[in-house]
């Protein structure tokens, strides 16, 4: 049913004289649930339009299943999609949602109540199918978007920031279930989102889309912790970013001096010339602070922000070159720390990656 | 009969149509402007509000302008849209409050010989430019009663056909030639019952058109039917009429006014009067009148005289395209406009024709004489059909 | 006593105006005074008689019986309600298509055409009628172009002064007016529905019938209700061009209340026949609106 694969190949589009999508080629396998992940104007949701049909690019292909369907429109892709807002039909009630497409196919009667009631049973709106649009919450209304679109049984389904309007509890539980569902039918989902946090929950692997590109695809674990370019290591989770300059290579393991031209030791995402403006990124969880006369190694630096989160402790300490760093501590590491304390910060070489240039 | 028309006249078009716009381009702006204001003897006692309940045109906005400015009368115009409008104004919390009207001859006879309360008769030793008149319009039959004047003419003139002189070299003899099929699609004539159905009926010989019993009455819309077929449209007013004929949708109109050859000469289009030479036509006029219990009585006196004046009736009878009523008026008209009408006839004591012809029949059924209400149900009955 | 929705109880004898009801009486007291109270007035008049000058008062169906009974109002009444229909059935999907291309397809335009609209509806009324004098007549645009072009020898004579040029005329005179409503209604459909539904598979017939028109028809029962109304009441369009067989009930009705020979009782009761009848037809047709969308 729900489990097409999709190829996006050498996908251009350009609106005039601005270039909203420059060379896209990307994959999503069957039963995979892929985001498409930036910030506003990425061209994230342009793409998904693009494979929903509702543009059509200015160059490349879009294969579902294997067939060509760039020039296809939309109602006759195998593609449904979901919209932020869900837009359903004001003037039909739940049911006659759910049941639109249905009924164009011609469907029997008792076939599509029967497919309807097993679309409410899957977003656990039994019940809901005499309901009208203005009586359902707001997940409500996203759930009978999505068991609209379903109902359908689309090759590849499509979500475009479905999740964005509904508040941050309903959010995270609509997130799993999301996720649940996709699993429980086994369906190829591609979801749109500028919320780093919902892609790392729902995804199998994520795009991180930059200006019309896609930046890096990967599992979120792959992401997070080896991320391609500056942008996205910021993009993804929270890092320091230290500028500094690449004073030695030895294969992927580089050393840039930082701050006041202390240096530290990270990996190379790729090569790098020395003596270059380069910049390291390292996650607060994952930098150290050692006190004390016996401190050796790392960056020297003083402390200015001390940060109670609840489950740590965030610990804001300036460097040499006035960068101000950032360790997340568990309590107990943080006890004694004052401002204005003198220490070193270190990390495990291998926690730390540094880019050429200080640009994205 | 004239007065339907008139009010769809002003009715029924914006100002561009009003009689007012006649004023624009007509040499006889200049004479108006020109006019002096007689002051009258007891000026002193004029001045304050001057109520007028009549035709649009006739109350003399331009023409009475600078006699207006010098006694300090406020002319307050109301203009009536059917003859009879002003009875009923009267007669529902009028009375009292309105000082001139503008009666036709017909209507003035109806209302003086049924003695409806209406008009006041006239002290005519403070209308003395009245001697100006001509012989028809000093005591009328229609503007008497009992050795009482009630009514100074102001304009007067006739009905006849507006024609396309390049189509047709003239007009028939008698209306019901109107039938005949060579006018397909030429035709036009006005809303108007009374006016329409007096000069069928006169065609097919009654006597007085004024008069007539069930089976005349129904001859007569038997006749209009006959030449319904060619009739292009039933114009709403006299200008919408002449709009038709000048836009070449038309080439013949029934029962017009003279002054839409004015209109059409405007337009830089030609047309030409005529009336059928056995049936001929029927002429119309419209007096002044001061109601009973006016307000301002002395402004009204001091207007009438005022508009009686031979400067005054030439201007507003050249405003308004039609007849002066004051001898020495005429020669003051551009010649053109004198042509039109056959003045002999108010040269005559009795008014000639204008006397004696009756356009409006009675009020009241008569004998085997239908009434006025009849009419209209015929001409509704005609224009369904 | 319980108090209904309204907020209008009956206690006794008194009426007592709930919080519910008491936003109302602005607009209630403006359609009492300038509505309710002369169409009631109207439709007592209508049971008076009419004798020359005076209006007799009485309860007499003798106005109402004249109407039943003649076949020259039957097929006035015919007429009047087929051009009024015809009229409303083409002004209201170019209104409805005009509007779908103002609100999807030329939106920068839209603020433009929608002014346009307003200044037509703006000026004069009779300068538009006589406007189409212009374009229908023997001599008018219409004619001299097709004359020039070699179509016709003789100028089309039933371009003007006949029931086509009424509708021809009322289309142009109500197509701004319905245009709209309809495009305000139109405010509600985003972009989305129409993108869902075509995604799930609709498109233009089906898309027209089952999501545009559905969620448009508020607007749509306005403009249908504007332009079968006002033209089947409308007197001064087939006065001006509607020649001799195109006489509506609205003249008549206004002959009715017409100087010399007026008779206000028939011309109410002329009123309200009229009335009836159109208001039948206007809810049988929405009804057949509601009937085609819903499936």
């Amino acid at each position: 049913m729900t489990t097409g694969t999709v190829e996006v190949v050498g996908v251009q589009k350009r609106f005039g004289d601005t270039v909203a999508l420059e060379q896209v080629d990307f994959t999503v396998a069957a039963g995979e649930f892929v985001s498409l992940l930036g910030a506003s104007g990425c061209g994230k949701s342009t793409l998904l339009r693009i494979v929903a049909g509702f543009e059509s690019p200015s160059s490349g292909r879009v294969m579902i299943s294997g067939r060509d369907i760039t020039d296809w429109p939309p109602h006759r892709r195998p593609t449904n999609i979901v919209f932020q807002q869900g837009a359903l039909f004001p003037h039909l009630n739940v049911f006659d949602n759910i049941a639109y497409s249905l009924k164009l196919r011609n469907w029997s009667r008792t076939r599509i109540a029967a497919k309807v009631e097993e679309m409410l049973a899957l977003v656990r709106l039994d019940g809901f199918a005499t309901r009208g649009p203005t009586e359902l919450s707001g997940g409500q209304v996203q759930r009978v978007a999505l068991a609209r679109a379903l109902a359908a049984e689309p090759s590849v389904l499509l979500l475009d920031e479905p999740l964005s309007a509904l508040d941050q509890k309903l959010r995270q539980e609509m997130q799993l279930e999301l996720r649940g569902i996709q699993k429980r039918l086994g369906a190829t989902f591609v979801f749109v989102t500028h919320d780093q946090t919902e892609a790392l929950v729902m995804s199998d692997r994520i795009a991180i889309m930059d200006r019309g590109k896609i930046v890096q695809v990967g599992t979120p674990r792959e992401i997070y912790k080896r991320p391609a370019s500056i942008f996205a290591s910021s993009f993804i989770g929270q890092t320091n970013l230290l500028p500094g300059k690449t004073t030695a290579v030895a294969g992927t393991a580089v050393t840039v001096a930082v701050g006041a031209d202390d240096p530290v030791e990270g990996l190379a995402a790729a090569p790098l010339a020395i003596g270059a403006a380069a910049t390291l990124s390292v996650r607060p969880e994952a930098v150290r602070i050692a006190t004390g006369e016996a401190a050796v190694g790392g960056v020297p630096a003083t402390l200015s922000e001390i940060v109670y989160l609840g489950n740590s402790i965030r610990i804001g300490a300036v460097i040499g070159d006035g960068t101000l760093v950032w360790a997340d501590l568990r309590d107990e590491e943080a006890a004694g720390l004052e401002i204005g304390d003198k220490v070193r910060l270190t990390w495990a070489p291998d926690a730390a990656t540094v880019w050429e240039g200080a640009e994205r | 009969m004239r007065d339907v028309v008139k009010g769809l006249l002003d009715q029924k078009l914006n100002a561009s149509f009003s009689r007012r716009r006649f004023l624009q381009g007509s040499a006889a702006l200049t004479a108006v402007t020109v006019l002096g204001s007689p002051r009258s003897a007891s000026a002193a006692e004029l001045g304050g509000p001057l109520n007028y309940f009549g035709w649009d045109g006739e109350h003399g906005a331009n023409v009475a302008k600078t006699f207006l400015d010098d006694n300090g009368i406020q002319l307050q115009a109301s203009f009536q849209v059917s003859g009879d409008e002003a009875l009923t104004r009267f007669n529902t919390g009028g009375r009292g409050t309105i000082d001139l009207m503008t009666p036709n001859k017909d209507f003035q006879r109806a209302i003086l010989e049924s003695g409806t309360e209406l008009f006041a008769p006239l002290d005519m030793s403070r209308i003395p430019n009245a001697a100006g008149l001509f012989p028809a319009f000093k005591d009328a039959s229609w503007l008497t009663k009992g050795g009482q004047t009630y009514g100074i003419p102001l304009i007067w003139g006739d009905e006849p056909c507006v024609y396309n002189p390049d189509k047709w070299d003239g007009v028939p003899p008698k209306y019901t030639d109107f039938a005949d099929p060579k006018y397909k699609g030429e035709l036009v004539m006005t809303d108007d019952p009374f006016g329409n159905i007096w000069v069928f009926a006169k065609s097919i010989g009654a006597e007085d058109p004024s008069k007539l019993t069930a089976d005349q009455l129904q001859a007569a819309i038997d006749a209009l039917l006959s030449v319904k077929p060619n009739i292009v449209t039933i114009a709403a007013s006299f200008a919408d009429m002449a709009d038709v004929m000048v836009r070449g949708d038309a080439s013949m109109g029934l029962a017009g006014w003279a002054y839409q050859t004015q209109i059409a000469k405007e337009k830089g289009v030609t047309l030409v009067v005529g009336t059928p030479a056995v049936d001929g036509t029927y002429y119309w006029e419209d007096a002044y009148a001061i109601a009973l219990d006016a307000p301002n009585p002395d402004n009204a006196y001091a207007f009438i005289d005022f508009m009686t004046s031979a400067e005054a009736n030439a201007a507003i009878a050249t405003e308004l395209g039609s007849g002066c009523t004051v001898e020495a008026a005429m020669p003051l008209m551009p010649a053109e406009l004198t042509s039109i009408y056959p003045y002999d006839i108010v040269r005559q004591a009795d008014g000639g024709l204008l006397g004696t012809q009756v356009v409006f029949p009675p009020q009241e059924a008569d004998a085997d004489i239908v009434p006025a209400s009849a009419w209209v149900e015929a001409w509704q009955a005609f224009k369904l059909s | 006593m319980t108090t209904p929705s309204l907020g209008v109880r009956l206690d006794g004898r008194r009426l007592r105006l709930g919080a519910a009801a008491r936003p109302l009486l602005p607009a209630g007291a403006y359609y009492a005074v300038f509505f309710a109270i002369p169409m009631a007035s109207l439709f007592v008049l209508s049971f008076w008689r009419a004798k020359g000058f005076d209006l007799v008062p009485d309860v007499s169906l003798v106005n109402y019986e004249k109407i039943a009974t003649s076949p020259l109002y039957h097929a006035l009444l015919v007429r009047t309600v087929a051009i009024g229909l015809i009229t409303s059935l083409i002004v209201v999907p170019i209104a409805f298509t005009l509007s779908y291309l103002m609100r999807f397809v030329f939106e920068r335009w839209a603020q433009l055409i929608l002014q346009l609209a307003l200044i037509s509806l703006f000026s004069g009324y009779l300068v538009r009628i006589y406007a189409w004098r212009t374009i229908l007549g023997k001599q008018g645009l219409l004619n001299s172009t097709l004359e020039w072009l070699g179509i016709i020898d003789q100028p089309l004579e039933f371009l003007i002064y006949s029931n086509f040029a009424t509708i021809i005329t009322l289309t142009g005179l109500l197509i701004p007016l319905a245009v709209l409503p309809i495009y305000s209604s139109m405010a509600n459909i985003s972009r989305d529905h129409l993108e869902v539904a075509r995604d799930l598979g609709s498109k233009r017939t089906h898309l027209v019938r089952t999501i545009l028109v559905p969620m448009a028809l508020p607007g749509i029962r306005t403009a249908f209700a504007f332009s079968f109304l006002l033209a089947a009441g409308d007197f001064v369009t087939p006065s001006l061009v509607g020649g001799t067989q195109g006489i509506m009930i609205g003249n008549v009705i206004a002959d009715q209340f017409r100087g010399i020979g007026s008779n206000w009782p028939l011309g109410g009761a002329l009123a309200f026949v009229t009335m009836a009848l159109v208001l039948v037809i206007y809810f049988a047709v929405i009804r057949a609106i509601r009937w085609v969308t819903t499936w």
